[in-house]
C-alpha cells in the first residue's frame, strides 16, 4: 500500500461559545491514499464540516485544536506558518464548497475568477487562461469561451458547480475536499455532477474526500467510508461493506432511515429516536448508547475500536457480535 | 366527490420592457410560469407534487390557495368555485399551507403561542390557551413550548410547529412545500410519520411539493410530475415508479442516487438542464432533453391523456408499457 497522502491523527478539536466549551471532534481519524475517494459522512452536528474545515485548515477563530495532527504528506499542516500554510491551500489542498451561488464573487467574470484563482502561478496570464479554458472543457462546459465572459448570475446552479470543478482543479491540487457538492442541486443535476466527479478521479492521481449527509451520494461515489456521530468516527469501512454488512448501530439505524432504501412504499418510515448528545458536556461512554437499540450497562465506559479487518473498524462495545 | 378540481389553471406573468413596449402594447410580452393543469385531489387523499427547481410548483401551490393571481382555469374547492378574493379568503378557513422554511415561516418576534393562535384570531375564531396546548400535545410537543421562540427550536421541533399551525384551523386541505428540506433523514421520517398519522385521524387530504422522489414515494397516493410548468404525467404512485411512462419521469426516478453501491448508475439517464422559462420549448416542453425526440415533439404541443385506467401523460409516444412508441 501507498503511504497516505492525508493522515487525521486523533484530531480533537473544540469550538469556544457564549455558553461554554463545545467538543465538536472527538479523536477523530482517517486516512486518504492517492486514487481514493473517501466518503465522510453524518447527520448535523457530527463533525464533518469541521473535520473538512480542518484538512485545509478554514477553522473559524472560536475554533481550538486541542489534541491531534493533520498530516499532508507526512508533514503537520496545522503546525505550519501561516504563509506556508497558505501555499498549500489551492495548490496542494483544494475546495469545492457546498452552495455554488455563493462560491464565486458576483461582480467579476469566470474568466477574471479563473485567471486569480492561479495567481500563485508563475505563467503568462494567456495561458492561466488557456488553462481555464481546457479546465471548463474539461467539467463538461458546453462552451468554455462564452463561460470565461459569463459572471456567475448568467449560469445555473448545476452549471456553476461544475466551474466550482473546475476552479477547483486549477493548481492540480493533490487533495480535493467536496463539501455536499450535490446537496444545492436537483436530482438530475447531481446526477450529472457525481459521473463527473467519477469520470474525473479516472485521470486524476489525487485523493478527494466527499462530506454529505446523503447515503445515496456515498454509495454512487465512493471507495472507503468514515461515518461519524457526535464528533467522532463511529465506522469506518469499504463502501460495499458499509452498506451490505454494517458494524455499528448507528450505521445500520442511519441506513434503515433512508427512504430511498425500500422498494415498496411503506405506511411508518424508520427514524432514531432520542437526540445527539450535549457536546458541551460529552458522554464519558458511548455517545450513542441513549439511543442504541442494542445498548446495554457496558456501553456506559468508553467504547474500544474493533478492528474486525483490515478495512473495517468501529467505535463499539458490541462491533463484531460481542455480546 | 372530489374535494379540489384544478381545470386548465394557467399563469402568465407580464415581462417589464422598455419604453417601445409601453408605447405598443402589442409587443409586450409575458412570461408563462405554468399553463394547462388540470388535476383532482380527492378528501383523504395524498397527491406528491414532483419537479425540479424553477418547474412552477411552488407557484402553483400559491395559485390553487389564491395568494398569486392565475390568467387563466378554474379552481373547485369543497364543491364551489373559487375566483375572487372573498372566495379564497373563505377557502383558507379551511386549507392551509406548510411553507418550505420552517424556521423562517415562524415570526422571530412571536412565541410560539402566540403564532399557534394567529391563525385562529386572522379568520375571526376563539383562540383560548387550552387550544393551543391542544395543538402543541397534538404534533408531539410539550405545553412549556407555547413560551418559547423561534429561534430556540431545532430543524425538527419548527416542522412540528408549522404542522401544529398548520392544523390550528381543521382544515381538509394542506399543502406542504418541501415539509423535509433541510431535516436529517432520521428526523424526516418521524415528520412524515406524524404527517400520515394525523392525515388518518383527522382524515385530512395533502398536497406535498417536494423535489425528493424517495421521500413523496412513501407518503403519496398518486404522484404528479411537472416539468417547466406543465404536469407531464399523473397516476398512482406505485404504478407510475413502477413503470414511469414519460420520458421525463423515467429520466427523474432513473437518476436518483440509490443508497447501495451494487446498483451504481452506470449512465446518465438525462443530459442537460431544465431550460429557463425565458426560453421556453414550443410544443413538447421537453423536446430539447428527451433522449426519444421526434420531429412531431417539435410541432405540435402533447396534450395529457389518459392511456390506461387513472394514468395520463402528455407525450406523443407513450404506451401503457412504458415503452415509447
Amino acid at each position: 500500500m501507498t503511504d497516505p497522502l492525508l493522515e487525521i491523527d486523533a484530531l480533537s478539536i473544540a469550538y469556544h461559545t457564549d455558553h461554554g466549551r463545545l467538543s465538536a471532534l472527538r479523536g477523530a481519524s482517517l486516512i486518504a491514499r492517492a486514487g481514493e475517494v473517501i466518503g465522510i459522512v453524518g447527520e448535523s452536528g457530527c463533525g464533518k464540516s469541521t473535520l473538512a474545515a480542518s484538512v485545509i485548515n478554514l477553522l473559524p477563530a472560536a475554533a481550538e485544536v486541542t489534541n491531534g495532527a493533520v498530516r499532508y504528506k507526512g508533514q503537520d499542516i496545522l503546525s505550519l506558518h501561516p504563509e506556508a500554510q497558505r501555499a498549500l491551500r489551492g495548490q496542494d489542498i483544494a475546495m469545492i464548497f457546498q452552495d455554488p451561488m455563493t462560491a464565486f464573487n458576483p461582480v467579476l467574470t469566470m474568466g477574471a475568477q479563473l485567471v486569480d484563482f492561479q495567481h500563485a502561478a508563475q505563467i503568462p496570464r494567456a495561458e492561466k487562461l488557456a488553462r481555464a479554458r481546457t479546465l471548463l472543457a474539461r467539467v463538461g462546459m458546453p462552451d468554455p469561451d462564452l463561460t470565461l465572459r459569463r459572471y456567475p448570475h448568467q449560469l445555473s446552479g448545476g452549471m456553476r458547480q461544475r466551474v466550482a470543478i473546475a476552479a477547483a482543479l486549477l493548481m492540480n491540487p493533490t487533495i480535493l475536499v467536496a463539501d455536499e457538492p450535490t446537496t444545492a442541486l436537483d436530482v438530475t443535476m447531481e446526477a450529472q455532477i457525481i459521473h463527473l466527479l467519477r469520470d474525473l478521479r479516472r485521470d486524476y492521481q489525487g485523493a478527494i474526500l466527499v462530506i454529505t449527509h446523503h447515503l445515496g451520494v456515498v454509495a454512487e461515489l465512493c471507495d472507503r467510508v468514515y461515518v461519524m456521530y457526535a464528533g467522532e468516527v463511529v465506522e469506518e469501512a469499504l463502501v460495499d461493506d458499509l452498506f451490505h454488512a454494517p458494524l455499528h448501530p448507528y450505521t445500520s439505524a442511519l441506513i434503515a432511515c433512508d427512504p430511498g432504501h425500500f422498494e415498496q412504499a411503506t405506511p411508518i418510515l424508520p427514524t432514531i429516536p432520542g437526540r445527539l448528545p450535549d457536546l458541551r458536556n460529552p458522554p464519558i461512554g458511548c455517545s450513542f448508547a441513549p439511543r442504541c437499540p442494542i445498548a446495554s450497562e457496558i456501553c456506559a465506559t468508553p467504547p474500544p475500536r474493533m478492528q474486525i479487518s483490515l478495512t473495517q473498524s468501529a467505535l463499539c462495545h458490541k462491533a463484531g457480535g460481542r455480546p | 366527490m372530489t374535494l379540489l378540481t384544478v381545470q386548465n389553471l394557467a399563469l402568465d406573468l407580464p415581462l417589464r420592457g422598455g419604453i417601445l413596449s409601453a408605447l405598443n402594447p402589442k409587443s409586450r410580452r409575458s412570461l408563462q410560469i405554468f399553463a394547462d393543469v388540470s388535476f383532482t385531489l380527492n378528501p383523504g387523499e395524498t397527491l406528491g407534487l414532483v419537479g425540479e427547481s424553477g418547474s412552477g410548483k411552488t407557484t402553483l401551490a400559491r395559485a390553487i390557495l389564491g395568494l398569486t393571481p392565475t390568467t387563466h382555469g378554474t379552481i373547485h374547492f369543497d364543491q364551489a368555485q373559487r375566483s375572487t378574493p372573498a372566495d379564497f379568503t373563505a377557502m383558507r378557513a379551511t386549507t392551509a399551507m406548510m411553507f418550505q422554511d420552517a424556521i423562517a415561516s415562524l415570526s422571530p418576534r412571536m412565541t410560539i403561542g402566540a403564532l399557534l393562535a394567529e391563525p385562529l384570531t386572522i379568520h375571526g375564531q376563539p383562540a383560548p390557551k387550552t387550544k393551543v396546548a391542544e395543538m402543541l400535545a397534538l404534533v408531539g410537543l410539550p405545553p412549556d413550548f407555547a413560551n418559547r421562540y423561534p429561534h430556540e427550536l431545532s430543524g425538527g421541533q419548527a416542522r412540528r410547529v408549522g404542522v401544529a399551525r398548520a392544523l390550528v384551523l381543521n382544515p381538509k386541505l394542506v399543502i406542504a412545500d418541501e415539509p423535509t428540506a433541510g431535516l436529517d433523514v432520521s428526523v424526516q421520517g418521524e415528520i412524515l410519520n406524524l404527517m400520515t398519522d394525523l392525515k388518518t385521524r383527522l382524515n385530512l387530504s395533502y398536497l406535498i411539493i417536494s423535489h425528493n422522489l424517495a421521500m413523496v414515494r412513501h407518503v403519496s397516493d398518486r404522484i404528479a410530475v411537472m416539468y417547466l410548468g406543465r404536469l407531464v404525467e399523473i397516476g398512482p404512485t406505485r404504478q407510475t415508479f413502477a413503470r414511469p411512462l414519460h420520458p421525463y419521469s423515467q429520466s427523474l426516478i432513473a437518476s436518483e442516487p440509490l443508497p447501495d453501491p451494487r446498483k451504481r448508475r452506470q449512465d446518465l439517464a438525462i443530459k442537460g438542464e431544465i431550460p429557463s422559462l425565458l426560453n421556453r420549448p414550443k410544443a413538447c416542453v421537453f423536446q430539447g432533453r428527451c433522449p426519444h425526440v421526434q420531429p412531431i415533439c417539435r410541432t405540435d404541443p402533447p396534450t395529457l391523456r389518459e392511456i390506461s385506467p387513472a394514468r395520463f401523460v402528455r407525450c406523443h409516444f407513450a404506451t401503457p408499457t412504458g415503452a415509447l412508441s
